[in-house]
């Protein structure tokens, strides 16, 4: 029941419990803190390459968006995996030449998508819980690419794609690098389509609730298939382009975005159960990841440390967000 | 004419055990064994019984800590990460005289952090099991990493050669720890907690209409599996002789594939941790089939990880069955 | 026990009341029956008695004395023990384990002793029904008769004062029901006293000393078989509440003949599992048919089969002369059949989304419907049914869990404007909402039938069945067993009808 309150107070309540700002906010008190530990942090040209990294755990955040949004505690733990697939399946496909970047794209949004409807499949139709089968299958995908390149990589990328990962577009002293571009055009499509069009309804329908939106004629099993599918082909996608990032790979590249795509999320306040959630969110948490891991990585912590860091702000959101009902 | 009742009654009990849900897996291991014996040839010897059993026995002892876990209506994906919390602190700060004393450090911190914290989280603050442990596993990881970022430490050689060793003739000291840790379990078995937690992971509700504080007996649940997680870490740390954060990670998807494995199914409540441990011993000897098999290392990484996922795929079918039933699917 | 009251007690869920002022009073070792239409609130005293539910208000006296349930252990404490309806009963537990559980036998501290504890359990259930049940059995497999049966058991090794039995022999077979009563008797003579809730009259009239009557959360009186005879119709008026002035201003619909009418659905022979037992049914264009009887005779099952979000396990279902088989509700909605289902929370909404997300969603498997959403025509669209239904506050933005019961239920209906249902099926609409809300969605009702749509009306609650439907069919236990026509569907008819009075229990 809608009560008479002062509308200031309720604007106030409106703000704090916005989620997505509160992320935002949190990044912009991570870049003062950066600032004052190290001197020069919150320039332009520095926030602009802190971006830059965080932009390939944004892309890989975006399918666990949809992923977590599509409902029964959806995660995909298989991101890591797919993103190393798709260095090598770059690497392999490209080798130097500039033409086949098209069909190399091509291949890992097909590739990564196989693969994770494979993870959809056995969430919709085995209800197997998504955590545990997207992290066996994950460790599959790895093994088999272990596999399947022997422990060397074969291959490397191409100009045009280091121009895709690497490059910037300079305005003046101002660098902007151009996946930074690329991630503000995603942002504005995600934020199209979640709310503009049909796939979007149809994502918060079943993950609000999926015995609601059966009833209402949508095929649930289906859409969560597909949904898990897209994340495989964006976290290929994300390995694709962090070829030209980094410029050569190793294997043990695609783990460390696992843990930090799920935390992204939940900072971003997408909830948990599913159903509800802006993309805007995740690209705050994945920001503010990128940013803390920087700052540890500047005050020299080690990588236990980091990871340490990472769980710690997992189980305090997890506490704040994700209890179930007391009795 | 007791001779023919006798066989009834023999018949009746061999029956009987054919319909529990831990046979099939020891259907499976019965196979295994076979194929394992065809291929490698001293399959029968003490020598190889030994060094088997090395590996084995921590997997095992995960195996029942899993499968407590999981019988109370819960998941642990932090056990990994516990083992190589224990491993690397004790490697770290055991020297030839305070050896002891470290176990004994290492093994309230593992209680502490394996059981009390998990069991606190998801048993009292009802938070989701899976993510949680998600979570106190990249801590406890993390914190193993810290104390020691590369493999190192030390390990007393008498460790090593005593899990490395026998007692009473031929048996193997590894197999040792084992019976006494499914001692410890058979003991535990016996009494009115263990009861509740399957009672809890069936029916929670029912369980608490019953008048069960079932918050207590998840922690319980957590808590022993803990016991058993020293244990078994004990293992590793003798069996390694070295701190390496690297050691305990297999162990985590491992038990749980063992569980499903062994016929205990995810949502609690049905199953016996016997079935863990003959998962455990399949996926033991299904290693070693991988292994003389003569397939390159990656490839056996890789059917490591297709033996997790068709487990899991199994372990869906009867959960499956039985949710035909039910007014509206999804 | 010497004496017994429970007094004012009142107890609300999540928005329904549930108990508004309910207790009862008596004295010595008594059978106590407890009756009362769907929604009364019987078995929520129950459970306020037994700890598993904290009364909002009111006191509990035992011998006098007022004392504090707020939990199972504390109704084990005083002797109440309540044998649920199925609840209770771990499944992968044996019998014999859970007729002992929480209360098993030690050796000592720590350890177990089930050689004890397996003979109480056997002695128990000998007592009440010798030979039958195997003690060793999972649970899981076990009848439905038999696993009432361990429920009883396991509430008697708890060695109550006061046992309250909530429904047990809807699943008994006839001989069970007489052992339980035989045992019943002898728990009296213990100096027991028990409180039997029951559908079946002719099973309270039978069994008990005293029986008191429940309507609306309201406990109304009771009859006192020491004092009078045992005779249903003693009962019969105050659980329906006959004398009280009818709470709506809605006259009943005018009567309409069918006669020649097109058939639009048609069952022959549908069943599906136990729930549905070979059912038959015709419906004709514009007809409102109503599906009335006690609450869980496979009425919910009827209407969700026919919603195609289960499947039909055998029988023939035509629509509009054509043979169908919905696998799923898509197939269902391409025919025009919509459903309105029984929880709306559960089945209905979508909780934080808005007015207009919830009426739009089921146009989202449209194939009209384009990729990039109509905003404009779908806010007018929302505009115009929550204009239709009267949505009060008329914001297509707000959340619908902020919308009060009856308004949810408007949205849930509400969304069914938009297209021209060939067969409507209303799962139970008017349960637990305002008397505004429940007379807008059968007007909106009336409005679809004139326009040609078959109703299928399952509801719990006979006055709308009256006022609202051309005919009334009455279910039990999974079979349609009556037929009113419109010049016979009476308040008296329906509600002895849905109680089987007149039967024995023998079939």
């Amino acid at each position: 029941m809608a009560s008479v309150q002062d509308p200031n107070r309720n604007r106030m309540k409106r703000f704090i419990n916005n989620k997505v700002i509160m992320a935002f906010i949190l990044v912009v008190v991570l870049f003062v803190m950066g600032q004052i530990i190290v001197p020069g942090f919150s320039r332009f040209n520095h926030i602009m390459s802190v971006l830059q990294a965080a932009f390939f755990l944004g892309l890989v955040g975006l399918g666990q968006t949809i992923v977590v949004i599509s409902g029964k505690e959806g995660l995909d733990m298989s991101v890591g995996a797919n993103v190393t697939l798709g260095v090598v399946l770059g690497a392999a496909i490209i080798n130097g030449e500039n033409a086949r970047l098209l069909p190399a794209v091509l291949a890992s949004l097909g590739g990564g998508f196989s693969l994770g409807l494979v993870n959809g499949l056995g969430v919709s139709l085995l209800n197997i819980a998504p955590l545990i089968m997207t992290l066996a299958w994950g460790i599959v995908i790895e093994g088999l690419l272990l596999f399947v390149i022997k422990g060397h990589m074969f291959g490397t990328g191409c100009p045009a794609l280091e121009l895709l990962g690497h490059g910037s577009l300079r305005l003046g002293s101002l660098k902007v690098p151009s996946v930074v571009l690329i991630w503000i055009l995603v942002i504005i499509l995600m934020w199209y389509i979640l709310n503009k069009t049909k796939p979007g309804h149809v994502l918060f329908a079943i993950g609000e609730n999926d015995k609601a939106a059966r009833l209402l004629g949508i095929r649930v099993k289906f859409v969560r298939t597909v949904v898990y599918g897209i994340s495989g082909s964006l976290s290929c996608l994300s390995g694709l382009l962090l070829l030209g990032f980094v410029g050569s790979a190793h294997l043990n590249l695609g783990a460390r975005y696992v843990l930090p795509s799920v935390v992204a999320v939940i900072i971003g306040g997408i909830r948990f159960g599913g159903g509800a959630g802006n993309y805007l969110g995740a690209v705050a948490g994945a920001i503010f990841l990128t940013t803390l891991q920087s700052i540890l990585v500047t005050l020299e912590l080690s990588e236990g440390g980091r990871k340490l860091i990472t769980g710690i702000v997992l189980i305090i959101l997890l506490l704040a967000y994700t209890r179930r009902q007391s009795r | 004419m007791s001779d023919k009742k006798n066989n009834r009654r023999f018949v009746a009990t061999v029956a009987a055990l054919t319909k529990k849900p831990s046979f099939p897996a020891f259907l499976i291991l019965i196979l295994l064994i076979i194929i394992n014996a065809a291929i490698q040839p001293n399959f029968f010897t003490m020598r190889s019984f030994r060094s088997n059993f090395m590996t084995f026995t921590p997997l095992i002892l995960v195996a029942i800590a899993q499968g407590i876990i999981i019988l109370s209506g819960s998941l642990d994906l932090s056990l990994g990460s516990a083992i190589s919390l224990f491993n690397c602190f004790t490697a770290f700060y055991m020297t030839d005289e305070n050896g002891l004393f470290i176990i004994v450090v290492g093994f309230v911190l593992t209680v502490i952090a394996s059981g009390f914290i998990n069991g606190i989280c998801i048993g009292r603050l009802r938070m989701p099991a899976l993510i949680t442990t998600f979570a106190t596993s990249a801590i406890y990881l993390g914190i193993a990493m810290i104390i020691l970022p590369v493999a190192g430490g030390y390990v007393p050689r008498s460790f090593y050669t005593f899990y490395k060793g026998t007692a009473l003739g031929a048996v193997p000291n590894s197999f040792s720890i084992l019976i006494a840790g499914i001692l410890i379990w058979w003991i535990f078995s016996r009494t009115r907690a263990y009861r509740y937690i399957y009672a809890v992971g069936s029916n929670e509700d029912g369980a608490f209409a019953s008048g069960i504080s079932t918050w207590r007996i998840r922690l319980t649940a957590h808590m022993f599996a803990s016991l058993f997680i020293f244990i078994a870490g004990l293992c590793v740390l003798m069996m390694t002789a070295t701190g390496e954060y690297r050691t305990g990670q297999s162990y985590t998807l491992n038990s749980v594939a063992a569980v499903v494995i062994g016929g205990i199914a995810l949502t609690g409540g049905r199953g016996s941790i016997a079935g863990a441990m003959f998962g455990a011993l399949i996926l033991g000897i299904l290693n070693n089939i991988i292994f003389f098999s003569g397939a390159s290392s990656y490839l056996q990484i890789f059917f490591k990880g297709a033996i997790i996922v068709l487990a899991l795929c199994i372990g869906a079918i009867p959960v499956l069955i039985r949710s035909k039933k039910r007014l509206v699917g999804v | 026990m010497v004496s017994f009251e429970g007094k004012n007690i009142q107890k609300r869920f999540e928005g329904v009341v549930a108990l508004r002022d309910a207790g009862m009073r008596f004295e010595g070792s008594k059978i106590c029956g407890l009756v009362g239409a769907n929604g009364s609130g019987k078995t929520t005293f129950a459970r306020v008695c037994c700890g598993l539910v904290k009364r909002d208000s009111g006191t509990i006296l035992i011998n006098g004395e007022e004392v504090n349930i707020s939990s199972p252990f504390d109704a084990n404490e005083y002797g109440i023990v309540l044998a649920h309806q199925n609840l209770s009963l771990v499944q992968d537990l044996t019998v014999w384990e859970n007729i002992k559980l929480g209360h098993e036998r030690s050796k000592n501290r720590f350890f177990l002793d089930n050689e004890a504890a397996r003979s109480d359990a056997e002695s128990i259930l000998n007592d009440l029904v010798p030979g039958e049940i195997e003690l060793d059995t999972i649970v899981a497999e076990l009848s439905p008769a038999h696993k009432q049966m361990v429920e009883i058991a396991k509430a008697l090794s708890q060695k109550p004062k006061l046992l309250i039995l909530d429904e047990p022999t809807a699943a008994l077979e006839y001989y069970h029901v007489e052992q339980l009563f035989k045992r019943v008797l002898q728990l009296k003579k213990q100096d027991v006293s028990i409180i039997f809730i029951s559908h079946r009259l002719w099973e309270i009239t039978r069994l008990c000393d005293i029986v008191f009557v429940f309507r609306n959360g309201i406990s109304v009186g009771a009859v006192d078989f020491e004092k009078t005879a045992r005779d249903e119709s003693l009962i019969v008026p105050m659980i329906t509440g006959e004398e009280e002035h009818r709470s709506f201003d809605y006259g009943r619909k005018p009567k309409k003949s069918f006669r020649g009418a097109d058939v639009s659905l048609e069952l022959s022979d549908v069943s599906e599992g136990v729930k549905l037992r070979a059912i038959s049914l015709r419906a004709g264009r514009g007809e409102v048919l109503g599906i009335g009887g006690l609450n869980g005779q496979g009425q919910e099952e009827l209407i969700m089969t026919i919603a195609g979000a289960v499947h039909i396990g055998s029988g023939d279902m035509r629509v509009n002369g054509r043979a169908e088989r919905f696998k799923h509700p898509k197939d269902a909605m391409k025919k025009g059949v919509y459903l309105v289902p029984g929880d709306r929370i559960v089945d209905g909404l979508f909780p934080t989304h808005s007015v207009l997300k919830n009426l739009i969603f089921p146009r989202l498997p449209l194939r009209q419907e384009r990729f990039r959403l109509n905003f404009k025509r779908c806010n007018s669209l929302s505009d115009d049914i929550i204009g239709r239904v009267e949505l009060v506050p008329p914001d297509r933005t707000m959340p619908v869990k902020n919308l009060s019961g009856g308004n949810q239920q408007k949205v849930v209906f509400g969304r069914w404007l938009q297209f021209s249902p060939t067969i409507l099926l209303l799962n139970d609409p008017a349960k637990g909402i305002d008397i505004q809300a429940k007379n807008a969605l059968y007007a909106l009702t009336h409005e679809l039938a004139g326009q040609g749509t078959t109703v299928i009306l399952y509801s719990s609650s006979n006055e709308e069945l009256i006022t609202n439907c051309d005919r009334v069919l009455i279910m039990f236990e999974g079979r349609i067993v009556d037929e009113f026509g419109y010049d016979d569907i009476t308040e008296d008819n329906l509600v002895k009808s849905s109680l089987r009075v007149g039967e024995t229990g023998e079939r």
